[in-house]
């Protein structure tokens, strides 16, 4: 009786590979064998595993080092007050959680420690924003493909604004130049254009994230490190993804961004007001992707793109305000999104004059 | 025979749990948006802007928007300043065209001329086609006679651009302020995105 109850108390283990008569204890020894014969849980599958002597003390040895270290950076007297704050902060940075289960205050330290950590490297000051989702607001997005021209405004001051990768040409926004009377066909479409715009016989229709209301890329994350906030944005923790690249394979419109190598950004072009889930500067190895300017919109602004469109293609507002332009355009206007079969349910339509 | 239903039936049981699970987790924006309407006026971007110059556009069956007065930035505004005479006597008096930079390319000018839209006997207003006085700072009227589309969209906000953020209230460009009246078409120019273009150049 004491076997099972002590089993039923462990409802979180997962009985993989194990075998399932050991549960029924089929020994006949009595009970104090049978509960020897329990499976190592938790703290225990580290304590409890058998093990030589030569071994055990290869593991010492290597953790030994490794804690001495730590501790050596981050108490040692001899080294600077600045070194010391730099592994502190590197220590709490690394064992800090997932920023959507973080309370309040916790943003805020860890937007703090960011803050300091980039002043201690660089010299310079930043100020980093951890502003939640405004209450009563869902965010949408519409693109006039009768108005762009072609002209590129928008990509460029994505790039800026969002301070993006400039060696390997990191662009969260892409514009099409597409064929008159061939339809939307993005696979005859060119992306990367260099000649006068508007080109005589073609339309441009741009494509970036679509902040989907059921999307697919934060379903395949393993981690959870991409999810969508109360306001309709979708974000990702670059600190908790692993990189796996999951959620880029998973999004149909080609939406997400890969990090291959450290991103570099001309000292003087680093936008300094930054959000923890917008423009901070990515590591190496993470993904990345339009945010709508978070921080930006959850100010009240519009989304850099739209500021910076001169033909006025780009429409963004508040999906739950029927007195908002983009709600009349959904009302009045002849809106599509892509891909509506999917289900995925973008809060990004497209619609023409 | 009795040792295979169970596992069928258990089988059939979760496959449909699953299905109905999946159906109840597509949410459709378009549900979300009938379902919960707020305050237009909750959130404010009021500082992003330059309210002294604020005009309010009331037109029927729109919501209301503003746009920036005009006359105050216009250049050589008051016309009359210049214009202290009839039309026909000033042209009598010299042989140059005062606004030789004006290059026409509005449309043909067997539709329109100069005095279409500008008063030979007030320089300092505009007027419609029936006459009726506009002020510049309305101007919009006036191009609204014949683009009565891109009118209507821009009322609705579909058309044009707005300015500061996206908060109500809705402040819009005028039409002048993105088409000059006398050249209206956006010209063709090299894209804007520089790191792309060096990259084609080199």
């Amino acid at each position: 009786m004491e076997q099972k109850k002590s089993n039923k108390n462990k409802w979180f283990r997962l009985n993989l590979g194990s075998n399932s008569k050991s549960n029924n204890c089929e020994c006949k020894s009595g009970l104090e064998s049978c509960s020897n014969k329990q499976l190592n849980d938790g703290y225990n599958q580290k304590l409890n595993i058998s093990m030589d002597r030569r071994t055990a003390f290869k593991k010492i040895t290597a953790s030994l080092l490794l804690g001495a270290g730590a501790i050596s950076t981050s108490c040692s007297v001899i080294s600077g007050d600045v070194n010391k704050e730099k592994s502190e902060i590197e220590w709490e940075e690394y064992f800090k959680g997932n920023y959507k289960l973080m309370t309040n205050d916790e943003k805020k330290e860890t937007v703090n420690r960011l803050v300091r950590s980039y002043e201690l490297k660089f010299e310079k000051k930043i100020s980093m924003s951890s502003k939640n989702a405004n209450e009563d607001v869902l965010f949408g997005y519409a693109f006039n493909i009768s108005k762009c021209q072609g002209y590129m405004d928008c990509v460029n001051a994505c790039v800026q604004e969002n301070n993006q990768d400039r060696d390997s040409n990191m662009r969260y926004i892409r514009i099409h130049e597409m064929e008159d009377g061939r339809g939307l066909n993005f696979d005859k479409a060119d992306d990367s254009f260099g000649h006068e715009v508007p080109a005589k016989g073609h339309f441009y229709m741009g494509t970036q994230c679509y902040h989907c209301e059921n999307p697919p890329c934060i379903e395949v994350c393993p981690v959870q490190a991409t999810w969508k906030e109360k306001d309709g944005i979708v974000v990702i923790d670059y600190d908790w993804c692993i990189g796996c690249r999951y959620c880029m394979a998973a999004c149909p419109y080609d939406g997400r961004r890969f990090n291959w190598s450290e991103p570099k950004i001309p000292e003087d072009e680093l936008n300094t007001e930054q959000h923890y889930l917008g423009n901070r500067i990515r590591k190496k190895g993470v993904m990345e992707k339009c945010t709508f300017c978070i921080q930006r919109s959850r100010k009240g602004k519009n989304p850099a793109c739209v500021e910076a469109c001169p033909t006025g293609a780009r429409k963004f507002g508040n999906l739950l305000d029927p007195e908002s332009d983009i709600r009349w355009i959904l009302e009045n206007k002849k809106v599509f999104r892509l891909k509506e079969d999917l289900g995925t349910e973008p809060k990004f339509w497209y619609y023409m004059d | 025979m009795k040792k295979f239903l169970i596992p069928v039936s258990l089988t059939i049981l979760i496959f449909l749990i699953n299905a109905c699970g999946f159906s109840e987790k597509h949410t459709s924006v378009y549900n979300i948006i009938q379902e919960k309407t707020v305050d237009s006026t909750l959130h404010s971007s009021w500082n992003l802007l330059q309210h002294d110059r604020l005009i309010k556009v009331t037109e029927d069956n729109y919501p209301e928007f503003y746009i920036y007065e005009r006359k105050e930035i216009i250049k050589n505004y008051k016309c009359s300043s210049c214009h202290k005479e009839d039309l026909d006597v000033m042209k009598a008096a010299t042989s140059t065209f005062a606004h030789s930079d004006i290059k026409f390319f509005h449309t043909s000018l067997e539709v329109m001329t100069c005095v279409t839209c500008h008063t030979p006997d007030n320089m300092d207003v505009l007027h419609s086609t029936a006459n009726k006085s506009i002020d510049f700072n309305r101007s919009y009227k006036l191009c609204g006679q014949c683009h009565q589309v891109q009118f209507k969209d821009w009322k609705g906000g579909a058309h044009g651009k707005r300015l500061g953020g996206w908060v109500a209230p809705r402040v819009s460009k005028t039409c002048v302020e993105c088409h000059s009246p006398h050249d209206p078409s956006f010209k063709s120019k090299i894209p804007a995105y520089p790191a792309y273009l060096q990259q084609k150049r080199n």
